[in-house]
């Protein structure tokens, strides 16, 4: 491989893409889909002097096993569609994001660094309990989603590593997928939430991840809430009661899209609304 | 860099910047007028090229993204002045006013229609969502798509 | 009937339809020149504030980078521009010479070798500006604690006084436009009640898919080609005529099909601003907006805030309507005195109301510019009419149809501003459009007509 520093690369495996990062560090701009990083770009915001595109790594894929799922880091979510054995909330989110050009070029992947208002997958994907598969110089190591976010637009991701594949191992037997945009179709998230649940014989909650996307950076999991809800029935009590503490110790976005308030709002009715249906049998 | 690509059959080769993008290039450089600037950020849908074969927004493509890929515009689909269905449905349904948009919406229900044939409402929404209207209020728009849907 | 007509009650196409379905119609932006220049603006990051010094020395020196352009390029810097209908005084920089009015504002201009560097040079200008306290809501602007940001010393245009074209110069006049009829203080005493109601718009961008572009290219002898998304060319050559000081005979403007205007692009609120700079380097010059200049900078619909006193009459009569309009102009006058009129005039909506005492302020605050969009003014009083209407039915304890169809204007009636209704068609066209709706209404209001 030469030595020119400059220029739009586009790699054609995985140890290629290393290589690049290894060799260009800070001066290149990984680009998947596109939809987040051109506008960077365009915009003015970062001036790179090389692009590394992953459009011809062999990351576009989807393996289903008995009890996993994985997804390749450039799977567009185009791929994701009318594919009826994803967990229900990723199912959702990959719909309640519209236009069948962006389908076509968001990644899954891409996603995960996309800050609010956009990163409904990656909601989707912390109700999931996702891992994320990550592969430097060094191998490849996996981290829970829930640990990934350090601040905004802060990640634990070393400077030589990639995001290779999302992986979601023992899929919680239900979940869910709920989002408020201003308008029908299309538009930035004012808030959404993603639920998964295991539930015992009894109808007791064996296992809960609870997530919150568009009312910070990054989405979350209410911690306190999943505590609450664990090892009890869901009833209405119960529901209302959790529902006041999503937001619990979470600075929410207050922006011309929506106020803080009004986000808290929303994301409380949603969550209330997911557990309703679950409880309802729905 | 230099780059080739195929613009609607054509062969062509063009010197790029590694950060520039396929909109600007087909504007700026290459005077193709029917790929619109609106927004830059993916959202109106005016600068939507088919890129072998799929619907991309160009101004979030690089243009090194296109080498040796076939770049379809809308000014290519009319083969010998005779236009294709859908073209004759937005003529007869009066489906564009100020006309900036339509090149985007007619390749992207191309491309819609060449996957699913017969998308119900729902469907068509969600695919045309990504391509915005400020003149009609859509309701044109939607009439000439379900004039050629095979239902 | 519609066979004795060749073109009524028959449908046309749109004569640019086939253009647009094969993507041959032309737009401006894809005109360009051999040899043309790009343009981008350093703009105000303050609604209000000094300009202390402006350093072009480093944005200079970026290679590419062809001339910056400041107010000192500007011939005739000052002007407005409904000069050509009489509206003034001047009261806007085509680029400010020592003070800002509104965030966004252009301060100078870069000029480049292509877009890129245009823009890299303009965030390599270096701007001092000295922060002043800005007016942002129009009550604050008309309050005398206000800071004043007009040079006639009040915020609000002078009606009356020559500067909206229509009456003599050199009267007082007064910061309000009036319409004033039969005694309205006695109506509202009088009253068997009185309801109030303030209404407010919000400011609205136009949003049109294609954001404003505009290519000038100078011709021998003094002249000049402007190739720009407008509504209104006349409009352009006027004020680019007057703001280079030639004759307009000396500017060809071409307006190409529009991607979207809905009144946006009726203010030549940035073809000045090439021209100057087309001028100065002698070369094609093309500025292209970006979308958050579209909505930061171009005009909106103005903000507006309109105030009802009604007195009502028990039998269900509007006897008086007390009313106050103020109308958000934003830092320059553009278009708003007459937006101002317009509204103030037609406060009664369609229906007669004998006694009114209407106020319209055209109010100036520290924001973009506001100028006109789809209906302009109408939009504004039929919203705040129409919803003051169904108020006071209410208080009425009556059905908000018979309301309408008791006051709505009979042929004969006498208007707001003394104009005899002859053409009054409310109440048929209520008819038919209940007919279209599926409403019943009782026989009373069927057999009303506007002539009795």
């Amino acid at each position: 491989m030469s030595l020119i520093t400059s220029g739009y690369f586009a790699p054609v495996s995985v140890r290629e893409v290393l290589s690049l990062k290894r060799r260009l560090r800070d001066k290149a701009l990984i680009v998947a889909g596109g939809t987040a990083a051109v506008q960077l770009i365009s915009k003015m915001i970062v001036e790179p002097q090389a692009i590394i595109s992953l459009e011809k790594v062999p990351l576009d894929y989807v393996k289903m096993r008995a009890n996993s799922v994985e997804i390749g880091a450039t799977t567009p979510l185009a791929r994701l569609i009318h594919r009826k054995d994803l967990p229900d909330a990723l199912k959702k989110a990959v719909e309640s994001i519209h236009g069948l050009a962006l389908k076509d070029m968001a990644t899954v992947g891409g996603n995960i660094f996309t800050p609010a208002p956009a990163g409904d997958i990656a909601t989707a994907l912390l109700s999931l309990d996702a891992v994320l598969i990550l592969r430097g110089a060094r191998g490849t190591r996996s981290v829970q989603l829930s640990k990934f976010y350090r601040g905004p637009l802060q990640f634990n991701i070393k400077p030589d590593e990639i995001l290779t594949a999302v992986r979601v191992n023992r899929p919680p037997r239900m979940s869910a997928f709920l989002k408020q945009t201003p308008w029908k179709y299309s538009g930035p998230t004012i808030a959404s939430v993603a639920v998964g649940l295991d539930l015992d014989k009894n109808g007791k909650t064996r296992r809960a991840m609870v997530a919150l996307g568009g009312l910070t950076t990054h989405p979350y999991r209410a911690k306190k809430v999943e505590k609450m809800i664990t090892g009890k029935k869901l009833s209405e009590q119960l529901i209302e009661g959790a529902a006041q503490h999503l937001t619990d110790g979470v600075e929410v976005i207050d922006d011309a899209l929506a106020s803080s308030w009004y986000r808290m709002r929303v994301a409380e009715v949603l969550f209330k609304r997911i557990l309703y249906n679950i409880t309802a049998g729905g | 860099m230099r780059i080739r690509f195929r613009l609607d059959g054509q062969s062509v080769e063009v010197d790029v910047k590694h950060t520039e993008t396929l909109l600007r290039v087909l504007k700026d450089r290459l005077g193709v007028g029917s790929v619109h600037f609106g927004c830059g950020e993916g959202s109106c849908g005016a600068c939507i090229v088919l890129i072998d074969g799929r619907p991309r927004y160009s101004c979030l493509t690089l243009a090194g993204y296109v080498d040796g890929k076939e770049v379809s515009t809308v000014a290519a689909l009319a083969r010998d002045g005779e236009l294709t269905e859908i073209q004759k449905a937005f003529v007869e349904n009066n489906a564009a006013q100020c006309g900036y948009c339509t090149p985007g919406m007619i390749l992207i229900v191309r491309a819609l229609l060449e996957k699913n044939p017969s998308p119900s409402d729902e469907e068509l929404f969600d695919a045309l969502a990504g391509n915005l209207c400020r003149c009609t209020g859509y309701v044109p728009i939607i009439n000439a798509i379900r004039s050629v849907i095979k239902r | 009937m519609s066979e004795q007509f060749s073109i009524v009650g028959k449908p046309i196409m749109n004569a640019q339809l086939l253009g647009h379905v094969t993507g041959s119609t032309q737009y401006v932006d894809e005109i360009s020149f051999p040899g043309m220049l790009w343009m981008k603006a350093v703009r105000s990051p303050v609604p209000r504030g000094k300009i202390r010094r402006i350093d072009t020395s480093k944005a200079e020196k970026l290679p590419g980078v062809v001339r910056i352009i400041t107010a000192k390029d500007v011939p005739n810097n000052i002007h407005v521009n409904m000069a050509a209908i009489g509206i003034g005084p001047p009261d806007e920089p085509v680029l400010p010479e020592d003070e800002v009015n509104y965030k966004g504002e252009a301060i100078c201009l870069v000029v480049a070798k292509d877009e890129e560097t245009a823009a890299k040079a303009a965030e390599m200008v270096e701007v001092e500006i000295e922060e002043l306290p800005p007016v942002l809501d129009m009550e604050e602007a008309l309050k005398p604690s206000a800071p004043v940001i007009k040079k006639w010393g009040m915020n609000a245009f002078i009606f009356g006084s020559g500067m909206d074209g229509a009456t003599r110069p050199g009267r007082p006049g007064r910061p309000l436009f009036l319409v004033k009829r039969g005694e309205v203080e006695i109506a509202l005493k009088q009253a068997d009640y009185v309801v109030e109601g303030s209404y407010l718009i919000p400011p609205i961008e136009h949003a049109p898919i294609e954001p404003h572009v505009c290519v000038a290219k100078p011709e021998p002898g003094q002249r000049l080609t402007i190739y720009t998304t407008t509504q209104a060319p006349y409009f352009v050559r006027d004020n680019v005529a007057t703001i280079l000081n030639i004759p307009p005979s000396n500017i060809r403007v071409v307006a190409p099909a529009v991607g979207g205007g809905f009144g946006g692009k009726v203010d030549p609120e940035f073809e000045m601003q090439v021209a100057v700079a087309a001028m100065c380097v002698g070369r094609p010059v093309k500025w292209r907006w970006t979308r958050e200049e579209e909505f930061t900078i171009s005009t909106t619909r103005p903000a507006v805030k309109i105030e009802f006193q009604d007195a009502l009459s028990k039998d269900g009569l509007i006897l008086g309507r007390k009313a106050r309009l103020l109308h958000d102009s934003g830092a320059y006058t553009r278009t708003s005195p007459y937006g101002v009129i317009k509204a103030t005039v037609n406060l009664s909506g369609p229906y007669y109301i004998p006694n009114v005492h209407y106020e319209g302020y055209c109010v100036y605050t520290n924001r973009q510019p506001s100028s006109a969009m789809r209906g302009y003014g109408v939009f504004e009083f039929s919203y705040a009419v129409e919803l003051q209407m169904e108020r006071d039915a209410k208080k009425l304890g009556i059905d908000s149809w018979e309301f309408r169809f008791k006051n709505a204007y009979r042929n004969g009636q006498v208007s707001a501003t003394g104009k005899l209704i002859d053409d009054a068609y409310l109440i048929e066209v209520m008819k038919e459009a209940v007919a279209l709706a599926g409403v019943s209404l009782p026989n009373h209001l069927l057999q009303m007509s506007s002539w009795g």
